[in-house]
Order: structure tokens, then C-alpha cells, then sequence
């Protein structure tokens, strides 16, 4: 990434900007231009819930955002689900890329994820706990995501009851 | 596999359904080897073999910086390697020589569009249907298109292990052609996609691919070859219980939210807790950004 492109914690002033996210393209139109059902509609619903956030996280969550001069390109949302012993849960609620970011062979994707899991560690560590599991979600037709996780180094050990498959790992 | 459910005649259309004429190197390298790695060795091999150009190279920009190269190349190249295998060398080095002059007369014109948009938007670039057109028309006569293209259409449903596609043969017949689901979801196919499926045979294995295509108006002339090349004309009824007012932000987000907040039962806290202390679950590797 350039130097324009700034990790941090998501602030109250970045609200506008989230509601304006999008990570994917709009729903089709018909003829009569009414819209359509979506061709992607779990980029739809993560589009819809980061529009929706309120910065900055509450407890025991992180909200990440990526930032170049005015814009958000890409978002992560982790928060500590269940502490199940001796580990903490990491919920990794969301990585989403902005749409002018995609066709970068995941290079931009791997920087955020490399960010998230930094932030999962320092979230394990205020849970006075040295690693923690971090769990992801995933639609089983987001291709992308499946290999980005797969890149990243997790592994799929679940397929949940609301069909979503659940990947896995820990850190450090 | 394949049904066909009557041979009426066609009314010439002007709006066809055709593959994308241009593709990633990747893309290519997969139709001229397929279940062959990607790698930039192999299709250096291919380059030096004749079997493809070394493309349109283009220099991609993000809002105020370079992000990297690209090379993309006219998908006339892997049509010439189907006609190959087809047993039409003829046909295959018409669409080589095709393919060259494509590239050359839209070269410039690819690389300034693609430097800042991505290749699903190109149906979008003004220069599009011209492209579109030069590749038709390098494909119209091609006897041997008739022998590896099985049909083309619009995916209808997409459930379980199989998805099923409604559409034409290249001699007009409706068919309806179940497709393996796994290959649709590897190419980003869902229901609603228009595509073309090509076969071929590898031996005694007959390999199917699939050719994600877009509605595109071309001139009369090269359209009434492709009058088969049709998506049915009715649209895709939506889901049960769909309606624009289930798209808002709030009902999405909502509908979200519950997701990730379903509770897990015992009996998977239990079975992470088994794969935690056996060792199943991997130790990530932390990349200090920089």
C-alpha cells in the first residue's frame, strides 16, 4: 500500500463515510428500471450492516477502517464473541473492500487481513488471554473469501446451521 | 445431462448473448491448458509456441497511485485451441491471426480502460461492442464452432450439486443443460448468469467448460449467426417473499446482524473445544504491516 493509505480504528467523524461504503455493485434493474433481487446478496448484507455502524467500537469489539483521503476502501469488524476456556473467540464479523479496490489480486484484501488479525491479537491480550481462536462466517458461494481465509492461513472445520461454512485459527 | 425441448425456429435477434472477448492471461492460460497450473512459465511456453500473443499490457491505477500490471489477451486464442482440438487446424490459425489483430487495433484503447476499471466493467467501455463485433465476426464461419460449443443461455436454477441452464444449441434446438454446481460457483456464476458451454474431448473424458457472457447488440450482419445465442426471453421470477422493499439497508443489516449473532449450540462448542486441543485448528502466521 502507499503511504496515503492509513489502518486505524474507526472515529466518530468516519460515520458519514461508512454510510456511504460500498463494497458491491449496485442490484440489477429491469426494463421498467425497478430494481431486481441482487446478484450478490451476502456482499449486500455486509454493504447494508457497515452502513449502519457507529464508530467507535464498543467493548470487547474492533472496527477498522482503511482510509485515503476522504474515503473508506475497506472495513474489518472483530469482536470478542464467547470465552470459551482456556481461549477467547474472535469473532470476525466482517472484511470488506471497497469496490474501487477489487482486480488487485487480493494484495489489498491480505493487508486488511493481516490488520484484522493484529487487532484480534491486541483484543485477546485485553482479554488478559495471550492467543485466542478467530472464527469467520462465510457464505458458501463468496469464492473470494473462502481464498483469501484459505491464503490467510485458516481452515474450514464447520458448516453452520444457517448454511454458512466456519473457518478457523489461531493466534499468535 | 442434456434436454432438448423443441427445435423452433428463431426470429433474428440484434441482442446476443457472447462471451467476453478479452480475458486475463490467467483466463487464457486456463482454456489453453485446462487442470493445468497457472503459472507464468507455462504460458511463456505457450507465447513462445505461437499458441498466444503476449497480449495488451496495462498499468493499473488506483485513485493516485499505480497498483500493478496486468496482461489480458483476446479470447480468440483459446477459441483457435478448441478448433485444434476439434481437428480444424484451419479455423484455428484464422482465429490466431484474428486474435493478433485485435489486440493490435484495440490494444490502446483496452489498456487506457482497463487502467482504471475492472474487467467485469468493460462491457461498459465504449469500444465495447465494436470489440465484441470484430470477435464475432472472426467467429462466424467457423465450422467447428457448431461441434465444441453446446449451448448457450441463462443459468435458471442453481441447487444442491447441480445447476441448470436454459438456452439454445448452436442449431437452434431449446435445451436445458444440468451443469456441475461447483464448477459454476469456481467461475462466479449464480442464477440469473448468461453463459455459453463449451465441450470437448480429452481421450475418453469429455471436458465441459463454461464461458460467462453478456447481452450485447451487434450489427445485424454478424448477429443473425449468433440468432441461437439467446436468454430466454421471460425474465427470472425473484424469490419467494422477495420484494425491493426487502433490499433496504435496515432489512439487510438486520438480517445480517442475526446471522452473527445466532448462539452456538453445546455440542459445537464442545467440537471446537475437541479441535482446539488436538491440534486441528492451525496457528496463523501475523504479518506485521508495512
Amino acid at each position: 500500500m502507499g503511504p496515503s493509505c492509513v489502518w486505524r480504528d474507526a472515529i466518530r467523524p468516519d460515520r458519514p463515510l461508512l454510510q456511504a461504503f460500498c463494497c458491491t455493485k449496485p442490484a440489477p434493474r429491469d426494463k421498467r428500471g425497478r430494481p431486481r433481487p441482487h446478484l450478490r446478496p451476502w456482499e449486500r448484507q455486509v454493504e447494508a450492516w457497515i452502513r449502519q455502524l457507529t464508530p467507535p467500537a464498543g467493548h470487547r469489539r474492533v472496527l477498522r477502517v482503511a482510509g485515503d483521503f476522504g474515503t473508506i476502501l475497506g472495513v474489518s469488524a472483530l469482536r470478542i464473541d464467547k470465552v470459551l476456556e482456556p481461549v477467547p473467540i474472535v469473532q470476525l464479523q466482517v472484511i470488506a473492500i471497497h469496490v474501487h479496490m477489487r482486480g488487485t489480486g487480493g494484495s489489498f484484501a491480505d493487508q486488511m487481513m493481516a490488520d484484522s488479525l493484529q487487532s484480534a491479537l491486541r483484543l485477546a491480550v485485553q482479554a488478559s488471554k495471550t492467543g485466542a481462536v478467530v472464527l469467520a462466517a462465510v457464505d458458501p458461494r463468496n469464492a473470494p473469501s473462502q481464498r483469501l481465509l484459505r491464503r490467510s492461513g485458516f481452515i474450514m472445520r464447520a458448516v453452520l446451521a444457517n448454511d454458512l461454512q466456519e473457518w478457523a485459527g489461531q493466534i499468535p | 445431462m442434456l434436454a432438448c425441448l423443441d427445435s423452433a425456429k428463431l426470429s433474428p435477434p440484434l441482442q446476443i448473448l457472447f462471451p467476453m472477448p478479452v480475458a486475463s492471461w490467467e483466463t487464457v492460460l486456463r482454456g489453453l491448458a485446462p487442470g493445468q497450473p497457472v503459472t507464468r512459465g507455462r504460458v511463456r511456453t505457450y507465447r513462445s509456441h505461437g499458441m498466444v500473443s503476449s497480449g495488451v499490457t496495462v498499468t493499473r491505477r488506483s485513485t493516485h497511485r499505480l497498483r500493478g500490471k496486468g496482461s489480458y489477451n483476446s479470447t480468440l486464442w483459446v477459441w483457435a485451441d478448441r478448433c485444434r482440438t476439434a481437428g480444424a487446424p484451419n479455423d484455428a490459425s484464422a482465429l490466431r491471426e484474428a486474435a493478433r489483430g485485435i489486440e493490435s487495433h484495440f490494444g490502446s484503447q483496452l489498456a487506457s480502460y482497463l487502467s482504471d476499471h475492472d474487467l467485469s466493467d468493460l462491457p461498459a467501455a465504449p469500444f465495447y461492442r465494436a470489440l465484441a463485433s470484430e470477435t464475432a465476426k472472426a467467429l462466424v464461419s467457423r465450422r467447428c464452432l457448431t461441434r465444441v460449443v453446446l449451448a448457450a443461455g441463462r443459468l435458471t436454477s442453481l441447487t444442491g450439486s447441480t445447476g441448470q441452464l436454459t438456452g439454445h444449441t448452436p442449431e437452434g434446438q431449446a435445451v436445458t443443460v444440468d451443469l456441475l454446481a461447483q464448477l459454476l460457483t469456481r467461475r462466479g456464476l449464480h442464477v440469473g448468469a448468461c453463459l455459453w458451454v463449451v465441450s470437448r474431448l480429452a481421450e475418453d473424458a469429455a471436458l465441459v467448460e463454461v464461458d460467462p457472457a453478456v447481452s450485447v447488440r451487434l450489427p445485424a450482419s454478424v448477429a443473425k449467426h449468433f440468432q441461437w445465442a439467446t436468454a430466454p426471453v421471460e425474465e427470472l421470477a425473484p424469490p419467494p417473499g422477495w420484494s425491493p422493499e426487502a433490499e433496504t439497508d435496515a432489512v439487510l443489516a438486520k438480517q445480517y446482524e442475526a446471522k452473527l449473532s445466532s448462539r452456538r449450540s453445546e455440542r459445537s462448542r464442545e467440537d471446537l473445544l475437541a479441535d482446539l486441543t488436538s491440534g486441528r485448528i492451525p496457528r496463523l502466521r501475523l504479518h506485521p504491516l508495512g
